[in-house]
């Protein structure tokens, strides 16, 4: 397996791989985005000489994205390096995942890219939510707080979209994943705890994610991942390295991306003054200097 | 994490624990001379010089720098304490070096430079490190320092009371380095972390060194900075005005505000009441309270 975190040749291939324009000669790629399925996928298997429709992967499975090969898990084990917070807004009339800056906190007010900051969500503590206007409780509940999972994952027993094993070893495979839920969010965060209750660095252990379902008033479902702790890996000077190497790239890929969302707040925040304005204000200014 | 270093730094001093790796005499001796030049630096260089603005003051909010440059009579003293504070944090940056040399983290040592404003003041300092062709500082923190000023980057912009920021910003900028971010540790448990300073507005932050600078240098007239703020007990007012984070530690207070009384918080109901510096105490509601 190779041990580089990306290989699609170019200058920040993270970013490519996290949607944004390819190159030309674009390689296959060694970044996973790993997703929690909220639907099942739906297969044919033969009983008895019949073909029935089922469920081949079940909610709450893993789908795995590695370049163009998409495969699925019921059970992964992730090793974590560093994990970010965000938030996030689909905005369907522009079709764009409107995004704040990534950030250890979103107790401070983060720049957005949409010219402003937290997509509008007011900060610090509200203490009647019931009080609110309409329109703020509306951001509000439209916002997500997002927490961005980086590491590497450990998929065993992969199938792919017909529920039928694939071969190949995938082992140690940088990967990003997205949390929202809450429940997954306590969930994880009590591993990554007790992981620190043992004084253990938190890639030093693994994390073994399994999905669940969920279900929503309406009756529809999700699924959500869930985590418990896992084995510890045995140090070696080859795992060290490539641990380092691994985190680099993720820390260049949140610099990059924090960047594109900066130049897209600088750009959408509206703040420069138009010649007209401009000249508008440099009159105002002389008069108060006249009148001194 | 934030930095790759900081893995590095993590296994090495794991290795260690386990008896499997080793400090060398050199690095040791590099870290036994630091703290040596650190002591000679802090107890023999003789009385700072008449004042300036340096890297290490450029961040402190201004109304304090007037008072440091127009009325240092009127500066209360620092307790003795304050140099063993300072010697602390010269030995944890000497040893946190010294333990990155021995796991291999390859930076630049600390280096003097000066910032050239468009104005024409040139600002001096030295910085702690350069790793990855950007400039980083270390700090020892407090505990409580170390869980909230040093959360995150956005967190340490909300309160930089001692102007970590620009202090920063004007090393690299002196340096032509691009702006990295602190290594901390807390000098309670032992625990680091780095916090980069990634997100930081390097233009705003110079532009507000350079009016600092203006605003020094041309003996303008005294501008106070802060206001007091109500104080609250369990998110009610309690009527009383006090003194907010950055006027708490400056060394003027006294001289800035001439009725500040230091009490224990009439409202608390610790057994050890914390003691906050009041501008104003509503004594009518304290008497209400205890009634």
């Amino acid at each position: 397996m190779s041990t580089e975190l990306a290989t699609t040749g170019s200058s920040n291939p993270l970013a490519e791989l996290m949607g944004d324009p390819k190159p030309e000669t674009q390689q296959r790629s060694s970044l996973a985005r790993v997703k929690v399925l909220s639907s099942a996928i739906k297969g044919e298997v033969e009983l008895g000489g019949k073909k029935i429709k089922t469920d081949v992967v079940p909610v709450g499975a893993y789908s795995i994205t590695l370049g163009e090969d998409v495969f699925y898990a019921e059970s992964i084990e992730v090793r974590i390096l560093t994990d970010r917070l965000q938030w996030q807004r689909w905005n369907s009339s522009t079709n764009e995942m409107e995004k704040s800056v990534m950030s250890r906190s979103v107790n401070n007010d983060l720049q957005d890219s949409v010219g402003g900051f937290n997509l509008g969500r007011p900060s610090g503590y509200i203490e009647d939510f019931n009080a609110l206007p309409e329109a703020t409780k509306d951001v509000i509940r439209s916002v997500k707080r997002v927490k961005i999972f980086m590491g590497t994952v450990t998929i065993k027993n992969p199938v792919d979209a017909t529920g039928s094993p694939i071969s190949g070893e995938y082992v140690d495979i940088p990967f990003i994943m997205d949390v929202k839920n809450r429940e997954s969010l306590k969930s994880i965060d009590a591993s990554q705890k007790a992981i620190a209750r043992k004084n253990s660095l938190p890639h030093m252990t693994k994390i073994v994610l399994t999905g669940a379902e969920g279900s929503m008033p309406t009756g529809s479902t999700y699924g959500y991942p869930l985590s418990s702790v896992g084995d510890i890996v045995a140090p070696s000077d080859a795992d060290d390295a490539y641990m380092q190497q691994t985190a680099a790239g993720f820390l260049d890929y949140i610099q990059y991306s924090n960047g594109k969302i900066m130049d897209l707040h600088h750009e959408r925040s509206n703040t420069s003054m138009s010649a007209d304005d401009a000249a508008l204000v440099g009159s105002i200014i002389d008069v108060e200097e006249a009148a001194y | 994490m934030e930095h790759p270093a900081e893995l590095a730094i993590f296994s090495f001093l794991q290795k260690a624990m386990a008896g499997e790796t080793t400090m060398t005499e050199e690095v040791a001796d590099k870290v036994a001379s630091d703290v040596k030049a650190a002591l000679f630096k802090q107890f023999d260089s003789g009385p700072r010089d008449k004042f300036r603005l340096r890297m290490s003051n450029i961040g402190k909010p201004k109304c304090q720098l007037w008072y440091e440059k127009n009325d240092p009579a009127d500066k209360t003293p620092f307790p003795p304490h304050f140099l063993m504070n300072m010697i602390l944090g010269d030995i944890v940056e000497a040893v946190f070096k010294g333990i990155m040399r021995a796991a291999n983290v390859d930076f630049k040592d600390n280096d003097y430079v000066t910032l050239k404003l468009p104005n024409g003041t040139e600002i001096r300092g030295e910085y702690d490190m350069e790793l990855d062709g950007k400039i980083d500082d270390v700090k020892s923190a407090s505990p409580w320092s170390y869980q909230n000023k040093f959360a995150s980057f956005e967190a340490l912009a909300t309160g930089d009371s001692f102007g970590y920021i620009p202090q920063l910003v004007g090393y690299a900028e002196g340096a032509g380095k691009g702006v990295g971010g602190w290594w901390v540790v807390n000098k309670a448990n032992g625990e680091f972390k780095y916090v980069s300073a990634e997100g930081v507005d390097k233009a705003a932050v110079l532009e507000g060194i350079e009016e600092l600078t203006d605003y020094i240098n041309e003996d303008k007239p005294f501008e106070r900075c802060f206001e007091p703020i109500e104080e609250t007990f369990y998110r009610k007012k309690t009527g009383n005005l006090k003194l907010g984070t950055e006027c708490g530690f400056c060394a003027f207070k006294h001289k800035c505000w001439p009725g500040l009384q230091t009490i224990p918080s009439p409202s608390s109901k610790a057994k050890n009441p914390p003691m906050v510096d009041y501008v104003y105490v509503d004594t009518q509601s304290a008497a209400d309270g205890e009634a």
